[in-house]
């Protein structure tokens, strides 16, 4: 098992692997996702009843739901990637924590904006400065600091550094966020899915919801192998295998 | 099925306007994040394809010129 670990490890390490790897995993992730927006949206939109107090416009949480809880996951996976570059100086973590961050922060967007839009019409206004919003709000400003380090600095090696220690003080805002709704009065309604407990939801509106979780998941994992293939490719431009893919 | 026609299912009770505002907002997001990694990987792999063979250029002109002198 940790012979198995390490021998991962290595190979993951390897922009080379990763490359070849992704490119056999890609057809798959665009399937995936493709099938998964596609029923989930269909269930969603279609099929789930109107919720009895808000309507229609609850349909919003396929959306907003999924977005708000990937932004989140991202944010820690690009700390992790991060805190692996700072420990064992793996380059190829920190090619995948500088393709994390636009993506993240382009779903933490998508939950603002949808969260806003949704507001209007259940609470009455677009923005309350409540502890959730606002935690999530610096969520995305936190999102923007780092990607401005990751890009700001001469040396390249000190911009992925700096990135990854803003991004690993940044996790403090993850149990805030999570927490804000219950150590807060806020006008954000609790949590609708909890690990723990039986969802208080109905079937016909719950099952798609974890369908658009799951296939957001997915995609999110499309969008990292495609921005870091990117990064290997220039970062590994001298190299012969690239240059063998190249006069391909 | 919730909606009875297809201008029921725009209308989404009095909702439709912040439904698929959301919704449109959300896939423009979405758009720009599948199209940037492309246009950035066609763009490197010109510029890369277009580098070797400037280098190859060079190389086999540094031949001939030494060959002649």
């Amino acid at each position: 098992m940790w012979q198995w670990l390490v021998r991962l490890y290595h190979r993951l390490g390897s922009p080379k692997w990763f490359y070849e790897i992704t490119s056999r995993w890609i057809p798959w992730l665009v399937g995936l996702s493709v099938v998964g927006c596609v029923v989930g949206l269909v269930l969603g939109l279609l099929y789930a009843p109107a919720d009895y107090q808000q309507g229609n416009s609850f349909r919003i949480i396929y959306i907003h739901v999924p977005a708000a809880l990937l932004a989140q996951s991202a944010f820690m996976m690009m700390a992790v990637a991060g805190a692996v570059f700072l420990i064992w100086r793996m380059k190829m973590a920190a090619w995948v924590a500088r393709s994390v961050a636009p993506i993240g922060a382009s779903f933490c967007l998508i939950a603002l904006l949808t969260g806003a839009i949704w507001g209007k019409p259940t609470w009455g206004t677009w923005w309350v400065w409540d502890a959730r919003l606002t935690s999530m709000l610096l969520l995305l400003f936190l999102y923007f600091g780092v990607m401005a380090l990751q890009r700001a600095i001469e040396s390249e090696d000190a911009s992925h550094k700096a990135g990854a220690i803003l991004s690993l003080v940044g996790l403090v805002n993850i149990p805030i966020i999570k927490y804000s709704v219950e150590w807060w009065n806020t006008l954000h309604q609790p949590a609708t899915l909890k690990l723990t407990e039986k969802p208080s939801m109905h079937p016909d509106m719950l099952i798609p919801l974890i369908i658009m979780i799951i296939t957001t998941y997915v995609f999110f994992a499309l969008l990292v192998i495609l921005r870091a293939r990117n990064e290997v490719l220039w970062h590994e431009r001298k190299r012969t295998w690239v240059r063998d893919l190249l006069e391909s | 099925m919730e909606f009875n026609s297809f201008a029921e299912f725009l209308a989404m009770g009095r909702h439709g306007l912040y439904v698929w505002l959301s919704y449109g907002i959300t896939a423009v997001i979405i758009l720009i994040n599948v199209i940037l990694p492309l246009m950035q990987r066609r763009r490197l792999l010109k510029e890369q394809r277009q580098r070797l063979r400037r280098e190859r250029r060079d190389q086999t002109g540094e031949k001939k010129h030494a060959s002649s002198t």
